[in-house]
């Protein structure tokens, strides 16, 4: 049977990804409320993320805070969307 | 709590679980768009209303006409105050169903414009700016309220569309009366200030 992409399937990593399927793009203190992850924890998985291109991150400032906004790339959906199927298939639905 | 993260990262997830975090993190996001998603409407509504009562009043006591002027108010109160709140509840987030209603009243208020633009331009007679504007955004937030699902918001400014149409049906029979400015601050009262309040107040409580 087909193999569930590791990087996706891991709990923190599947919430950041499933959060930004569903939004245009989410800020990092977004995804840290949601997630209910630490900063730092956080930033490993983003990281992970960006470096297998499955997410663009975008660092700019607003006013003196700086900001992370994080979105979805075409190989970061192609990759949650076979999971999702993948998935399926394991719970023979 | 960094022990709990660190569980949350390297635990192993069955096909279930797989989904319920998938499921649940598209529930919180559609939850946390509708937050403050309200404020556009409150302002613009409360806004048009202030001025709604300022110029039928203003006009019925001082039988003169030109207390209409009053109605640019609307804009320059509306923009700052808008920008302002905007500012304060900056989201977090940007959904689809999100970016398409900004996107839907970029185009109504460049409509909006253009209508007070052309107006000007074609000396065409002011009064009738009102009824239009009316049916303008009456449109604007039933469609809103298609996209974001909600049928109060989607139904309510059809109350403002009859309004528009009666406040029509008076001024072609040459009755420029109060009553028809203060149907203006009626109708925004029920099509924008009562699901402004319902969106916040739905979504504010969630929270």
């Amino acid at each position: 049977m087909k193999e569930l992409d590791p990087l996706l399937h891991s709990q923190l990593r599947l919430a950041i990804v499933s959060i930004l399927m569903s939004a245009v793009e989410a800020d990092f203190v977004y995804l840290k409320e949601q997630t209910q992850a630490t900063a730092g924890n956080l930033s490993v998985q983003i990281d992970k993320l960006r470096e297998a291109d499955y997410i663009a991150v975008e660092k700019t400032f607003e006013g003196k805070k700086p900001r992370t906004v994080c979105r979805m790339t075409d190989t970061g959906r192609k990759a949650f969307e076979n999971y999702v199927q993948t998935v399926k298939l394991y719970l023979h639905l | 709590m960094e022990n709990e993260n660190l569980k949350q990262e390297e635990k192993v997830m069955s096909g279930l679980e797989s989904l319920e975090v998938i499921t649940n993190m598209i529930q919180k996001t559609k939850e946390a768009s509708g937050v403050h998603s309200g404020d556009s409407f409150i302002v613009w509504g409360w806004t048009t209303v202030a001025i709604a009562i300022a110029t039928s009043v203003a006009c019925f006591v001082t039988r003169d006409a030109h207390w209409n002027l009053l109605w640019w108010l609307v804009p320059v109160i509306g923009f700052p105050l808008s920008y302002w709140v905007s500012r304060r509840h900056k989201p977090t987030i940007t959904t689809y169903t999100g970016d398409t209603v900004n996107k839907l009243w970029c185009v109504t208020g460049i409509a909006l414009g253009l209508l007070g633009i052309l107006f000007w331009l074609l000396k065409m007679p002011a009064i009738y700016i009102m009824p239009l504007v009316l049916i303008l955004t009456s449109i604007g937030t039933s469609t809103t309220g298609l996209i974001i699902r909600e049928p109060l918001v989607t139904w309510l400014p059809l109350v403002g569309f009859c309004i528009a149409i009666w406040m029509l049906s008076l001024f072609f029979a040459g009755n420029y009366s109060f009553w028809s400015l203060a149907g203006m601050g009626v109708a925004m009262l029920v099509m924008m200030v009562i699901p402004g309040h319902y969106l916040n107040h739905k979504y504010n409580v969630k929270k």
